[in-house]
């Protein structure tokens, strides 16, 4: 059966404006990821993965190259195309969570329904399934200033995953988290990834986490020193 | 669905709705106060003078002149008989003008003397007291600042001295018999209120008045002779001259007060929308596009200006409402200085001063929500994600 490419990066470049000079974050990164794929973008600090991360995620353009994202060119498109495209394909997950502090847990993973103008029951059925993936159910109503880091980051995982989007980027989902949580986060999404369609690329430096990865993509000085394919991952 | 999420943003966070609210709400109280003060205080010179001096207007001798003395003398005539009768069905009550000097204390004071007729209800003025005084020779009603200027109190007698019809000096004592407060200070300084009768007899002129002063919202009459009629608007035509003059002070002291009103809510504003920052680019990151977070904020500000104005109904509107009819006591007495001034500052809020100002700070606030969460969706998703927002 043949795979379809989720991304497709042909010789992309980003630069930076330092002073009066350029910075070169990404050079010459070619890059395919087709569906149900479980990746890692995995270097040192400043190696470009968060950049190549945000770049997929159209919160950020390429300096040159091409990027196509679930079939749509993310150098042709307007902000607003981007966001439509986020908004109904993709899911984020922050190193800090960004969550709303004012919004409960339901809350939170309830917003992007809303930005998809879901009905309110359907809504509430999606958001119930998804904090139960999670295992939150009984977290629902709690606020983040109540919860603990594996807590907020399973929120931001629901929340991440509550419109079933094609493809989910997370950006060191574990670098706030100690050992147990990292390993129950990555559980999860492993889990997520083996029962639902989506795409998972992940940008870690994070040991802990490499284990899980079924295909690692080595970073430094932006550029893409290495492409593994992992043989035995870790599995939920 | 955005009214949703800012209602849902306005509430959840408390603290901070909290604060820009009341500080939106003591911008709305503070501007509608202190204009309403100023408003008051112009508008309390003519208030004042109808209250106390014009009632609906007057009849005059067609050779007076308030505003020159040297017509006094001359300017006096049987009262005619159409005004007369207003006078005696109380609609109306006259004065007859005098110059005088008064000798108390063993100074000489140049005095206008006026008699009044003393059962008029139709001014501010207690000149009923001056029917309560048979026995003395002529009974003297002055206002608190004559009264300190010559040095009188209550029971104290001195000498009047005047000119008669017939071109002759008379003299005689005259008795206090009440000070008045009063805050029109053209009825005291200088005054010396006398019943009209007295007046009238001391003068020999007999049934003849300078001017009357009639009843509000009486109809003109016309057969009133030579004598002229002044209504409430030629009386107090300075006064409406004075605060037409004074409008562009006005209206600049109302911006100035705006822009310190809007100089608070845009320091609470901006502070909070730029701390936000990180909250707009997770927006944006979750597919909002950024004319929707830029509304999304408006609106916030919007019901955030709504909020101030049901917060400044609650918890302002007392104070204003109190002060609205207790006025504010002043520390001076002003009128010592020749100024209609009221001795208790009564703020006045018109329909237009509150409208005017609600529609303003609501687009302040409007304004003010909408440029920093504009700046903010034009900076790169990923540097907001940062909260690398500024101002």
């Amino acid at each position: 059966m043949e795979t379809k490419n989720v991304i497709n990066i042909k010789n992309l470049v980003k630069q930076f404006p330092v002073g009066g000079n350029y910075f070169t974050a990404l050079q010459n990164i070619d890059l395919k990821l087709s569906e149900g794929e479980f990746i890692g973008l995995v270097g040192p600090s400043g190696s470009g993965k968060t950049t190549l991360l945000n770049i997929i995620g159209g919160l950020d353009s390429a300096t040159e190259g091409s990027v196509s994202v679930l079939g749509n060119y993310m150098d042709n498109t307007s902000h607003n195309e981007r966001a439509i495209i986020r908004r109904k394909h993709m899911g984020f997950i922050f190193q800090s969570y960004n969550l709303l502090p004012v919004y409960t847990v339901y809350e939170n993973v309830e917003l992007p329904l809303i930005l998809n103008n879901m009905e309110s029951t359907e809504r509430k059925k999606k958001v119930t399934q998804a904090v139960e993936w999670v295992g939150l159910k009984d977290k629902i109503n709690s606020k983040p200033a109540d919860m603990s880091g594996g807590e907020c980051q399973r929120t931001a995982i629901a929340r991440a995953i509550v419109h079933e989007p094609a493809l989910l980027l997370a950006d060191e989902p574990t670098a706030n988290l100690d050992a147990e949580n990292s390993h129950n986060i990555m559980k999860i999404l492993s889990k997520l990834n083996s029962e639902i369609s989506t795409s998972f690329v992940f940008a870690t430096h994070d040991e802990k986490i490499m284990g899980y990865l079924r295909r690692i993509i080595h970073l430094e000085d932006g550029k893409i020193i290495n492409d593994e394919k992992i043989s035995n991952p870790k599995s939920a | 669905m955005l009214f949703n999420i800012a209602i849902k943003n306005l509430f959840g966070a408390k603290l901070r709705t909290s604060l820009n609210v009341f500080v939106t709400s003591i911008s709305f109280f503070l501007v509608i106060f202190i204009s309403g003060m100023y408003d008051g205080m112009r508008e309390y010179a003519k208030n004042i003078t109808i209250e106390t001096e014009v009632a609906g207007g007057t009849y005059w001798h067609p050779g007076y002149d308030s505003m020159d003395p040297r017509t006094f003398e001359d300017s006096h005539s049987i009262i005619p008989n159409q005004i007369k009768k207003l006078i005696d069905q109380k609609y109306a009550f006259g004065v007859l003008i005098s110059q005088a000097s008064i000798y108390p204390n063993g100074r000489i004071m140049p005095v206008v003397m006026k008699g009044i007729t003393s059962n008029q209800t139709i001014v501010n003025m207690p000149t009923n007291v001056l029917d309560q005084h048979n026995d003395i020779t002529i009974p003297v009603l002055i206002g608190s600042g004559m009264a300190k200027n010559a040095n009188l109190k209550v029971g104290d007698s001195f000498t009047i001295r005047w000119l008669d019809a017939d071109r002759t000096y008379d003299a005689d004592e005259g008795t206090v018999i009440h000070i008045m407060e009063t805050e029109n200070f053209k009825l005291d300084l200088g005054h010396i209120w006398i019943p009209l009768s007295k007046a009238q007899s001391m003068l020999a002129m007999k049934n003849q008045a300078t001017y009357v002063t009639y009843a509000k919202d009486l109809e003109a009459i016309k057969d009133i002779e030579d004598w002229i009629n002044h209504d409430v608007d030629y009386m107090i035509r300075d006064m409406e001259a004075m605060i037409k003059a004074d409008e562009p002070g006005a209206q600049v002291m109302y911006s100035i007060l705006l822009a310190l009103a809007a100089m608070g809510i845009f320091n609470a504003q901006i502070l909070s929308i730029f701390r936000r920052g990180k909250e707009i680019g997770t927006l944006m990151a979750l597919g909002m596009t950024r004319s929707r977070v830029v509304w999304l904020f408006t609106l916030e500000g919007g019901l955030n200006a709504l909020l101030a104005g049901i917060m400044t109904l609650i918890l302002f509107g007392p104070v204003l409402f109190y002060f609205g009819k207790n006025g504010i006591p002043l520390p001076m007495d002003y009128s010592e200085m020749g100024m209609l001034v009221a001795k208790r500052l009564i703020p006045i809020y018109s329909f237009s001063l509150i409208i005017s100002t609600t529609i303003l700070i609501s687009i302040i606030v409007l304004v003010v929500s909408y440029i920093p969460s504009r700046k903010i969706t034009k900076m790169k998703p990923t540097d907001a994600l940062r909260g690398r927002a500024a101002v």
